[in-house]
């Protein structure tokens, strides 16, 4: 009966290291999980940031282009309204 | 004794009351009341869009244009019944003639007295004379006339009550010309165009109405460079050449005239005959020639000085083509230059994805793992007759990890799946912006060529396709094989040198680079499905570019070629 109860603790002790074991790997998968989430989270921010700043140039370049369309667009009705007082109907 | 009916359309009617109508008359008739009757349904749905405005309820975009639409058309009537009334005055001075009831009815029916009448449609002031003219005499006998008639009074009625239609259907127009956008300079500059030219105008912009502002620039550039006489509007250009061929053919009959006029002097000078009233024909002929050739002179100037004009409008409208073509081009190339750093940001963001999905299913694999065993281990210690509850409390923080490690990587992917989707469509705008940007750069020098428009597929508003982000189910079979990726890369490089390798694939992963950019440790373990995922990205990171049919085809190549090698 002892001897039984000797073992059941030793089974015991074995199945709460085992425990103890796992918990330190979850422990440590858990740190990776978050270290890759930090590092995954500074590397596309970094890459957001880049993408952000880009779009900002193309969109003020276009906005460049935009004023020149109106200035030639002005030109062209200028020419269009002097043309067609030129014309004879 | 004749009679003569008016419509309120200005058809005129000539007729004997005494003869009997001929058939032509007769369909004439008839063609008259049908007018009448579209004239009437003009102006109930006018009547009805003026009352709506009234009640400042909103038109929709074709009552607006109906209002304008009848607007004209009104003004075009007017001006076809004053037209009309020109030629009833005429008519009534040369009663007495046969051929006026005849030229009257051939008028009626010529074509360009109603161009004439919608060209000066828009007239704001064409109400004023209509005021004006209700104090002739011509005008009064017409109303009288007008008034016989039923559907005449309905339509003096509606008309006279609503003043302020009128009115507002004329700002309506205005408010057209501003929607063109004209700066103040030019709006000035239209204001002083004459009317008939200002109805040219307006046809001649109608078209840019429906364009989107977008687009404005390019609808303006083709006008420019395009035949602004439109409408069959007949060049003054080549009316004045058309005169100076006349008079140089009408120069060389004289000269011929003259010739033969001095050959017949020489003649009747050797027969004694008389020669006065010939000289004073040779001198009449030298006379027309003079004046002949002064008057193609006058023509030619005018001529030149209209071929000036052109070529002054010409040069200058190439200078405004050539300056925006100029800045474009100037702009586009640092646009391009941003965006194909945009599209190594975008090669980069699937990259760098995919590598922390394949991290992260790693991660999940080795929870999965840890699971097992946990179970293995709750089994174990209820052979050992624990209790549920002490189980539960004993396994409770590992639990506890266990679920945190995968709520962690499940809103972690959420995340990125969510900002690479944001990312993407930025890249995608910018993409929009350069290729709408060089789009209209090339419809610039396809309208100074004059090349006609090309009917393709609308390239800027095409999707960016992106490769997606596959979300793998992780699996936890045995038998698929992970090793660590140090070894699937030097296994890679060791195949590329197979002889049957696409050149363009034959460049060797730097092992240490490729860790660098994953992230991974030498001994990250990774399966064939992860390198198959990672390596396309990488090596489009790195600026390899294999057609994707030969990647993946070697791909699979290579798994099959370590399968053989590993037995």
């Amino acid at each position: 009966m002892t001897q039984n109860n000797d073992t059941n603790n030793q089974n015991i002790q074995i199945l709460h290291t085992q425990l103890n074991d796992l918990l330190e790997e979850a422990r440590k998968v858990g740190k990776e999980i978050d270290e890759t989430n930090q590092k995954a989270r500074e590397e596309i921010d970094a890459i957001h940031s880049k993408i952000n700043d880009s779009l900002a140039q193309i969109k003020q370049t276009g906005s460049g282009l935009d004023k020149a369309d109106k200035e030639a667009g002005d030109a062209l009705d200028s020419l269009i309204l002097q043309r067609v007082n030129e014309l004879e109907e | 004794m004749k009679e003569h009916m008016f419509g309120d359309n200005n058809k005129i009617f000539i007729v004997e009351n005494s003869r009997k109508k001929t058939p032509e008359e007769i369909e004439e008739a008839k063609s008259y009341r049908q007018e009448l009757e579209s004239t009437r349904l003009v102006i109930a749905e006018t009547d009805r869009i003026n009352k709506k405005q009234e009640a400042k309820e909103l038109l929709t975009p074709t009552e607006k244009a109906f209002l304008v639409m009848a607007t004209r058309e009104q003004e075009a009537v007017r001006k076809l019944k004053e037209t009309r009334e020109a030629k009833l005055v005429e008519i009534n001075q040369d009663s007495a003639k046969p051929e006026a009831k005849v030229e009257a009815n051939q008028d009626s029916a010529k074509p360009e007295a109603k161009v004439e009448a919608n060209q000066d449609s828009a007239k704001p002031e064409a109400k004023v004379e209509a005021n004006q003219d209700s104090a002739k005499p011509e005008a009064k006998v017409e109303a009288n006339q007008d008034s016989a008639k039923p559907e005449a009074k309905v339509e003096a009625n509606q008309d006279s009550a609503k003043p302020e239609a009128k009115v507002e259907a004329n700002q309506d127009s205005a408010k057209l010309e501003v929607e063109v956008g004209l700066n103040n300079e030019n709006k000035a500059l239209f204001n002083a165009t004459p009317e008939e030219k200002k109805g040219l105008l307006r046809r001649i912009y109608e078209g840019l109405y429906k364009v989107s502002g977008v687009n404005k620039i390019i609808g303006k550039l083709e006008i420019a460079y395009s035949d602004l006489r439109i409408n069959g509007l007949t060049s003054k250009e080549e009316k004045l050449q058309e005169e100076i061929n006349r008079i140089d053919k009408e120069t060389q009959l004289s000269k011929k005239s003259q010739s033969s006029m001095q050959f017949l002097i020489a003649d009747a000078k050797e027969k004694g005959a008389p020669i006065a009233s010939l000289e004073q024909n040779i001198s009449l002929i030298a006379k027309r020639a003079e004046d002949l050739s002064r008057k193609k002179s006058d023509i030619q100037e005018k001529l030149t000085e209209r071929q000036e004009q052109r070529d002054v409008y010409i040069n200058k409208r190439r200078e405004v083509a050539d300056k925006l073509i100029g800045y474009y081009d100037e702009k586009i190339k640092p646009m391009e230059e941003t965006l194909a750093s945009l599209q190594t940001l975008k090669s980069r963001l699937d990259f760098k994805s995919s590598a922390i999905e394949i991290t992260h299913k790693k991660q999940e694999a080795d929870l999965h793992s840890i699971e097992e065993r946990l179970n293995s281990v709750k089994e174990s210690y209820r052979a050992e007759g624990r209790p549920e509850s002490e189980i539960k409390k004993t396994l409770k923080d590992l639990e506890a990890y266990l679920d945190t490690g995968r709520a962690n990587i499940q809103k972690k992917r959420e995340k990125i799946l969510d900002d690479k989707e944001e990312q993407e469509k930025k890249i995608a705008e910018a993409e929009r912006l350069v290729a709408l940007h060089k789009e209209k750069r090339d419809e610039f020098m396809r309208t100074k060529e004059g090349k006609p428009r090309e009917n393709k597929k609308d390239k800027v508003t095409q999707d960016i396709k992106t490769i997606p982000i596959e979300t793998e189910t992780i699996s936890t079979e045995q038998n698929i094989e992970r090793l660590p990726v140090q070894s699937y890369i030097s296994r890679w490089n060791e195949y590329l040198k197979n002889e049957n390798i696409a050149e363009s694939l034959k460049k060797p992963i730097d092992s240490k680079d490729f860790l660098i950019e994953t992230g991974w440790s030498d001994d990250f373990v990774i399966d064939f499905e992860d390198f198959k995922k990672i390596l396309p990205r990488y090596l489009k990171l790195k600026g390899i570019v294999v057609e994707d049919g030969i990647l993946n085809a070697s791909i699979e190549d290579f798994n099959k070629n370590k399968a053989e090698s590993g037995k």
